[in-house]
């Protein structure tokens, strides 16, 4: 029992004295939720648009005037060009989204009952393109209504009895699911505290193999095996103090975002503790397994950092809203089960449904354990 | 020439072995090949609005074609027949977004009333405000020509087809925009953000495999005796970056090579011009790698450090969210990114910019490197505190 400890304390101490590493672990994911939620927080922006406007006709003060009007300038800002070359460089450079030229001869051809086209110059990103067109397209239409009741109405009079009517005919937006959009049932700062306090756990699993690694590579582990402790006691001392680490970090993560940045992680504290502690004993049977296999400290790390990086990646913690194949490869990773038990947690859900995601992630832990254990002998072997 | 020495015993450790060519060549570069497909063929599909029309008269069909007109959706009438239905779907996650034209809409608006279309969607964004902006122009119009309809007559044949000559006339001489893509091939290389942004982060953790063996060499102190040889110190130094930057562009290669043309994924950029911005951002990205393995004492956390490093920078320079979704105080902070500037680079030519247009981001990320291995030079030296 007193090894045990000792073991855990001393694993636990060597971890802590890594300063950089610490703080890195500490510091990074808290600067990642807070930058992810935020800039996903932020209100849809307008487009940015480069007009230029050759018509000098009567038409062109309406134009104008609907681009300086309040509700077009929520959805697009417009940047006044003099040539054509100035939109098209604009465009090219990036500095706006979408061109507009407003040919000189627009006014005249619609005026005189024809077709009348700007042209159009989509820029680079769809959403987008698709903003600019549909907002200078509502313009045209009012253009094109007004004109079809002027030439059906004139005659009796009506043109002018439909234009003075105010009709404003709005459609009514609802949003489905209170505005949370991509992230599902959560906020986006809750779901990336979710995702990264998943990928931090991950990460500091991995102490636990690379200091039996080390141990061999510096051969004080016939040392350790020379101790009148039976040697799994000492295993079971260094995975602790991995563990500590685990739960010391995930603490500091959840208290501070919460308290700062009002993050909310749900009622039920005991299975969150739970969730983070299962997430923490997969990473340290991943990184028994992977150093298994690998054998070396150095080989172990960039293998064990890249899969957590690439299982993060996968479940849509960088990118939330990602491709539903790219997400479906995602379930099998252990971030997969874990966030989605946070997830769970944070919203509050049946607490029957929140004990279905801890027992997958249990068994996914079960499993790795398992593994972890039956491979064992190849990471603490002498003579490998 | 002693550079080249040094550069030429870098490669032959790192790919020059069976185990190491497989770990840092050949895997590297499939996965990355299997993520650019993955994404390069699926990142397209259309956004799923499912529609109901219950009207039966000519302006909710005028609504339904003009929302057949716009490009970038996929409207299917299959996901429910009601308000609620169409609102379950989108909730469900079955639709994007819903569109519901209620029953009698024509009839309604003749009579005066202003009956509303719904749109039920799960927040408000771009792609959704766009629809929400056909959407209301659509109605406006719709309630305007029933106005007049209505005044023209009682009776209602005849409202009918004044209606009718009204849709007509809209559509017979239109004022809409000409739209005219800037590229021959109509393409705007919207995709290539994402894949691009991909590539950069694979590029970076790539890198750090390759420097790891210099720092191999600081803590086995066989730098020490190689510092003790009759060369320059600057000569051992760019010896190592020679080799490292070669064992980078040789992935590089391959994986542009792998996807290019075995699996003809189309980038939308040249061949050569992709492949120098790339090369660029590598020499940014070796400035970046050694200059964090000089900083770090302790060589065992190094590629700890080095993908906590990583992951953050390239969120910052805008690989996963375009930079210009972020607050502005993190949008300069971007500009401090080499990530940014070579996505700026490609995201240019892919939009049919040529190379002489991209010289400046090029030289901002070659500064990048120049700072960065000038920092990393300094410090990467056998140092007397590493055991």
């Amino acid at each position: 029992m007193q090894a045990w400890i000792t073991m855990a304390w001393y694993e636990l101490i060597q971890i802590l004295r890594l300063r950089s590493v610490v703080i890195i672990m500490l510091i990074l994911p808290l600067f990642l939720i807070f930058l992810l939620g935020t800039v996903f927080d932020n209100q849809m922006k307008p487009v940015q648009v480069a007009m230029h406007i050759a018509d000098r006709g009567p038409l062109s003060k309406e134009i104008e005037a609907f681009l300086q009007d309040e509700r077009t300038a929520g959805l697009m800002i417009v940047k006044f060009a003099s040539s054509r070359e100035e939109v098209l460089n604009q465009l090219r450079e990036g500095s706006v989204d979408y061109g507009f030229i407003v040919p000189e001869d627009f006014s005249e051809k619609f005026l005189a009952g024809g077709e009348a086209v700007w042209t159009a110059y989509p820029g680079r990103l769809d959403n987008e393109n698709l903003m600019a067109e549909e907002t200078a397209g509502s313009f045209l239409k009012e253009l094109e209504t007004r004109r079809a009741i002027m030439l059906a109405g004139a005659g009796e009079g009506l043109e002018q009895r439909t234009e003075s009517e105010e009709i404003v005919a709005r459609i009514s937006t609802e949003f489905a699911g209170e505005g949370k959009a991509v992230f599902g049932s959560v906020s986006a700062i809750q779901y990336y505290a979710g995702a990264y306090l998943v990928m931090f756990l991950l990460y500091s699993g991995m102490p636990a193999a690379l200091s039996l690694l080390q141990e061999k590579e510096k051969g004080t582990l016939a040392r350790l095996y020379a101790a009148p402790q039976p040697f799994w006691i000492i295993v079971l001392g260094k995975l602790t103090g991995t563990g500590i680490f685990a739960v010391l970090q995930a603490g500091i993560i959840i208290v501070f975002s919460w308290q700062i940045f009002g993050v909310s992680w749900g009622n039920h504290l005991g299975l969150l503790v739970l969730a983070c502690l299962l997430t923490s004993m997969c990473a340290i049977g991943l990184s028994l397994v992977i150093a298994s296999i690998v054998g070396t400290s150095k080989a172990t790390q960039s293998i064990f950092s890249t899969v957590t990086v690439l299982m993060t990646f996968l479940t849509g913690g960088m990118i939330a809203d990602l491709n539903q194949n790219v997400l479906n490869i995602g379930k099998f990773t252990i971030n997969h089960w874990a966030v989605m038990t946070i997830k769970r947690i944070m919203e509050e859900s049946e607490t029957t449904v929140i004990w279905q995601g801890i027992g997958i992630l249990a068994m996914i832990t079960a499993v790795l354990l398992i593994l972890a254990f039956a491979r064992l002998k190849k990471v603490v072997s002498l003579h490998a | 020439m002693h550079s080249l020495t040094i550069a030429a015993n870098i490669l032959k450790r790192t790919i020059g072995q069976p185990k190491g060519f497989l770990m840092l060549v050949l895997l590297p570069a499939l996965v990355l090949s299997g993520i650019v497909l993955l994404f390069g063929t699926s990142v397209e599909s259309p956004r799923v609005i499912a529609l109901w029309n219950a009207d039966e008269g000519p302006l909710g069909a005028a609504l339904v074609s003009s929302l057949e007109e716009m490009g970038g959706y996929q409207l299917q009438n299959n996901l429910g027949s009601n308000a609620g239905e169409l609102r379950s779907a989108v909730t469900d996650s079955r639709a994007d977004a819903a569109v519901y034209i209620p029953p009698d809409y024509t009839a309604s608006l003749l009579d005066g009333k202003l009956p509303e279309v719904k749109l039920y969607r799960l927040s408000e964004q771009l792609w959704n405000a766009a629809l929400e902006q056909r959407l209301s122009s659509e109605a406006g119009q719709a309630a305007k020509y029933a106005r007049l309809s209505a005044l023209h007559s009682e009776e209602g044949p005849k409202r009918a087809a004044m209606l009718k000559q009204l849709l007509a006339e809209t559509n017979n001489r239109p004022a809409a925009l000409s739209i005219t893509p800037l590229n021959e091939d109509g393409s705007t290389g919207s995709r290539n953000v994402l894949i691009t942004g991909v590539i950069l982060m694979f590029l970076m953790m790539a890198i750090n495999g390759a420097i790891q063996v210099v720092m191999e060499d600081r803590e086995q102190r066989t730098m020490s005796r190689m510092f003790a040889a009759p060369i320059r110190s600057y000569s051992i130094a760019a010896g190592n970056f020679i080799g490292s930057l070669l064992v980078g562009t040789i992935q590089l290669l391959l994986m542009l090579i792998v996807t290019e043309w075995i699996f003809q994924y189309d980038y939308g950029v040249d061949f050569l011009p992709h492949f120098i911005v790339l090369e660029c951002f590598l020499l940014a990205a070796v400035g970046i790698a050694t200059a964090v393995a000089g900083l770090v004492s302790n060589v065992n956390q190094l590629s700890q450090i080095q993908n906590l490093i990583v992951t953050p920078s390239c969120l910052l320079g805008g690989c996963f969210v375009p930079i210009g979704m972020m607050p502005p105080y993190i949008q300069k902070l971007a500009n401090f990114m080499p990530q940014k500037w070579a996505l700026e680079a490609i995201g240019k030519l892919a939009f049919g910019n040529a190379l002489r247009d991209v010289l400046l981001p090029l030289g901002i990320l070659l500064l990048f490197a120049a700072v960065l291995l000038a920092f990393g030079s300094v410090v990467l030296q056998p140092s007397k505190k590493t055991v």
